[in-house]
């Protein structure tokens, strides 16, 4: 284990409450085409640090990315976090209690992105550029490809250390037409931990999004206003991580006594038929998801965590620091970005889990709705919420019909969870998403759900 | 070290260009309304891109001990990067702008720490419900730029900034208001105040929910200068965005030089401002910065672009070549400026009879920015009656296209303003903006 002593040894003797240390190694591939033409191609290596410290109730935080004599400079980036916590602590420091840990971990599955040659990458992409551009009806595309691999080293002062491993693989194609002015677009966004076979055999997925754009050309734009709308598993993940995930983050309540008594445990929230989870831990198919890895940022494990049980609010996401505060457990919520950044509260995969009712269900009765597939961007501010989708069609006496310009869903928390009146069987991921908060952007998250029907739903 | 770089790479590559920087940021952050984190963050870096056989590789790293392996990776991509016929340039003249300031390299933390302190008393004093979050802090560093056209330049900068966030809640209504500013100087009491007098102000406008607008229909709107920069900035700098032009998706590609904005609109980069924190002499390739226009009068003038997208069209960079370490050139703005009107602010609200203020959005930009749409909830939005202000209004969504709704502003105020050290915004009263709202 390569910095177990070394820490130890500035970790184990200070005045500090509370002290860690991390180093990471990352390196990253990015391929970018804009239209036929290959926009960059870049590869990078990061190396960094960071020291973070608390004294009653105050914190310091240092970060680096260059070390000369590691020993000596760590000592000394330790003595200055130290005193920068020391000179504002004024309280106590409050954190739960985490059993120490010893590991060495490798949060990833699949095929390994670094055994693919670049040029190798570079082919499959132009392959799918090919398909794309196979219709003189498109006017563009961007096409994105994207993996990471971070390899941090973590020690605390409870005697936990810990080396683990991560590996990302993202891709986004989107495809776009014009009338015009008017630009139309349809794509789509995945990933995965470290698996690059999801963007191998895209060939269908490619095509049917190249005649979706195509098809936009003859959608009509809808009226602003509020209607009937089913949510298909990828924006009702996207949802349930904006309308309520950010929401459930006990940063934002710890300090917060108002926003603690209107989220207290056990308010009501809606129907049985919503269960909402998150969890570092969360699997599926077998698989671990985006959002999955053993130990957080803090070095606590990661847990699986109901945040919603048959309508009611029964828990949230915590660092060591929100659970201490409000007298609940640590759920390993504890998230950085990267090494120049602390580690805050953040979601990991967030569900709303499966109900009983079957796809058909919800489109039965709906005479005039909007059917919403597909995720273009989400964003909350506490209570209120917005999200785009991707593709949008018409339900009339409970079928699909035409498409119509993707449209955006507005929203209050709180009224809109009332509204969902149903919750289908039919639970899928979506893992091409990243989360930004406080600057942090954009994190591997993912979120899931199966269909979803919301009454009174405000669209534009 | 960098000699030895240098030397390797004239031996590999046709053109060679090493960029590296160093910055210290000493952000101090308050959370509900207490001192909780004192931080500093040290960064350095280089980026490298090698030309070879008209292909361009490009690689990073923060690990000055894989120089090696960083010519090595820009010499590998090289063999599949994208087609060049760019230049490196060889440097010029560039305009002496002041972007440094030495005291900031000697900042008293306590007295900083005391300014946010009183600030946050101040919000208090109008309700003592309110919790402020606040990040204040201060950055010094330096960039340079050497290449194979003889080109070896560097200047420091630094930048102090502030924002603040105050948040109220009364029973399920939640209300945040976001303020904030920067300087190459250090941040003065008065630049604090400006701030915390836009919170006040908004938290006044908020005191009563005015909670729906009864119309799905078309209202006159007015965005206050943050208003307008959240919803208009986003699309307008993807529509003049130089790589738009060349990939034929921006939708004003065959309207440059023609009347297509109201007449009392005029928009324009101007990196040489000495107030605002984007200027700098040369941008992130070495090429030097210049005044762009984008609008005049209503007239569409040129877009903004880097080497590589100016050079695929045949044309000469804008000096709008923008980068971080790890990632790829693209052509960016620095300083957007647009020009006042004749109105006072007042005066434009009291001629509106029926009509919604902006002030900030929420999910703006996810829409199709490209095609010029907006289209988001109302984060911070308020109405007017018979030219009063009634209340906040929640549960709204506005909606349009940036062009269409900047060919018909009705007015535009006297005053513009500085909005969070990146920008000077006006408030500008346009017809016609499509509201929709729940019941």
């Amino acid at each position: 284990m390569k910095y177990k002593e070394l820490f130890s040894d500035i970790l184990f003797n200070n005045r500090s409450d509370y002290s860690e240390i991390r180093i990471e190694e990352t390196d990253s591939t990015r391929l970018v085409y804009k239209g036929k033409e290959l926009d960059n191609i870049s590869q990078n290596i990061s190396f960094g640090g960071n020291v973070r410290s608390a004294y009653k109730g105050g914190w310091g935080f240092s970060s680096f990315n260059f070390l000369s004599d590691i020993e000596k400079d760590l000592n000394n980036i330790h003595t200055e976090a130290f005193l920068q916590a020391k000179s504002i602590g004024d309280s106590k420091t409050n954190l739960a209690e985490v059993e120490p840990n010893i590991d060495k971990v490798v949060n990833s599955s699949g095929k390994n992105p670094n055994l693919v040659t670049i040029k190798e990458k570079k082919e499959l992409l132009e392959h799918y550029i090919g398909l794309i551009f196979s219709s003189n009806k498109i006017s563009s595309a961007d096409v994105i490809y994207g993996d990471m691999k971070r390899k941090v080293y973590f020690g605390n002062s409870d005697g936990t250390y810990i080396e683990q491993e991560y590996s990302h693989v993202i891709s986004r194609i989107a495809i776009q037409t014009r009338i015009g002015d008017d630009i139309l677009e349809s794509g789509f966004s995945i990933g995965s931990l470290g698996d690059y076979d999801l963007v191998e055999n895209l060939e269908d997925l490619v095509l049917e999004h190249r005649d979706k754009a195509i098809g936009l050309l003859k959608s009509k734009t809808l009226s602003g206003g509020e209607k009937t709308v089913v949510l298909d598993p990828i924006l009702a993940g996207v949802f349930v991580h904006e309308a309520f995930g950010h929401l459930s983050e006990a940063d934002n309540v710890y300090e917060n006594k108002e926003l603690r008594d209107l989220m207290f445990l056990g308010r009501k929230f809606g129907g049985e038929h919503l269960n909402f989870t998150d969890g570092g831990l969360i699997n599926f198919d077998n698989n671990p998801l985006r959002g999955s890895y053993k130990y957080d940022d803090e070095g606590t494990p990661a847990t699986i965590s109901p945040l919603v049980r048959e309508g009611e609010l029964v828990g949230r996401l915590h660092s060591r620091e929100t659970a201490a505060k409000l007298g609940e457990k640590p759920t390993g919520n504890a998230r950085s970005i990267g090494y120049s950044f602390p580690p805050i509260v953040r979601m990991t995969n967030t569900i709303i889990e499966p109900g009983k009712a079957t796809v058909e269900d919800l489109f039965n009765g709906i005479k005039d709705g909007i059917y919403v597939k597909n995720w273009h961007g989400g964003m909350t501010q506490h209570e209120m919420f917005t999200f785009t989708s991707g593709e949008s069609y018409m339900i009339r006496n409970g079928k699909i019909a035409e498409a119509v310009r993707p449209v955006k869903l507005s929203g209050n928390l709180f009224t809109t969870l009332k509204n969902i009146d149903g919750v289908a069987n039919d639970l899928e991921m979506n893992q091409g998403g990243g989360c930004g908060k406080s600057g942090q952007s954009p994190l591997p998250v993912s979120n899931g759900s199966p269909h979803i029907r919301i009454q009174n739903c405000l669209i534009s | 070290m960098i000699n030895e770089v240098i030397d390797k790479s004239k031996r590999i590559f046709d053109q060679y260009e090493i960029y590296s920087i160093t910055s210290e940021n000493h952000p101090i952050s308050f959370e509900s309304n207490k001192l909780k984190e004192i931080t500093k963050k040290q960064t350095s870096g280089f980026a490298m891109r090698g030309i070879k056989n008209n292909r361009i590789g490009l690689s990073s790293t923060t690990n000055p001990l894989k120089f090696d392996q960083l010519i090595e990776n820009v010499k590998n991509l090289s063999n599949y990067g994208s087609k060049t016929e760019m230049v490196f340039p060889s440097g010029s003249i560039y305009s002496n702008i002041p972007i440094f300031d030495e005291s900031l390299s000697s900042v008293s933390e306590d007295k900083i720490i005391e300014n946010i302190k009183s600030f946050i008393d101040k919000l208090l004093s109008i309700s003592s419900n309110i919790l402020v979050d606040s990040k204040i802090g201060w950055v010094i560093g330096n960039t340079r730029i050497i290449n194979s056209s003889g080109f070896d330049n560097n200047y420091d900068y630094s930048e102090s900034y502030f924002y603040a966030n105050a948040n109220l809640i009364r029973g399920d209504d939640m209300l945040n208001i976001w303020n904030g500013c920067s300087s190459h100087t250090m941040l003065s009491e008065a630049e604090l105040d400006k701030s915390f007098f836009k919170i006040k102000r908004n938290l006044e406008w908020a005191k009563n929910t005015s909670r729906s607008v009864n119309s799905n229909g078309e209202l006159p709107v007015i965005f206050t200068p943050e208003g307008f920069l959240s919803t208009f900035l986003g699309p307008l700098l993807e529509g003049f965005n130089g790589k738009n032009f060349l990939n034929k998706t921006s939708p004003i590609i065959n309207l440059l030089g023609k009347q297509y904005l109201d007449k009392k609109l005029s928009i324009r980069d101007n990196p040489h401002s000495n107030e605002l924190t984007g200027s700098k002499p040369f941008d992130d390739e070495g090429t030097s910065t210049r005044i762009i226009d984008f609008v005049q009068n209503g007239i569409l003038g040129e877009p903004y672009y880097d080497l590589q997208t100016a050079s695929q069209l045949s044309l000469n960079s804008t000096g709008s070549g923008g980068r971080s370490i790890s990632t790829n050139l693209y052509p960016t703005v620095s300083n957007i400026e647009i020009d006042n009107g004749d109105e006072n602010f007042s005066d434009l609200i009291s001629n509106v009879k029926d009509g919604i203020i902006v002030d900030s959005l929420l999910g703006a930009g996810q829409g199709n920015e490209l095609g010029g749409e907006f289209k988001a909830n109302l984060s911070l939005g308020y109405r007017i009656i018979n030219g009063e202000i009634v209340g906040r209004v929640k549960d709204t969504m506005i909606s349009g296209n940036v062009y269409e709704c900047l060919s018909r502003i009705e007015s535009i105020s006297k005053d513009v303003e500085n909005v969070y050290g990146s920008a000077k915004i006006p408030a500008i009263k346009c017809t016609g903006v499509k509201i929709a709202s729940s019941n």
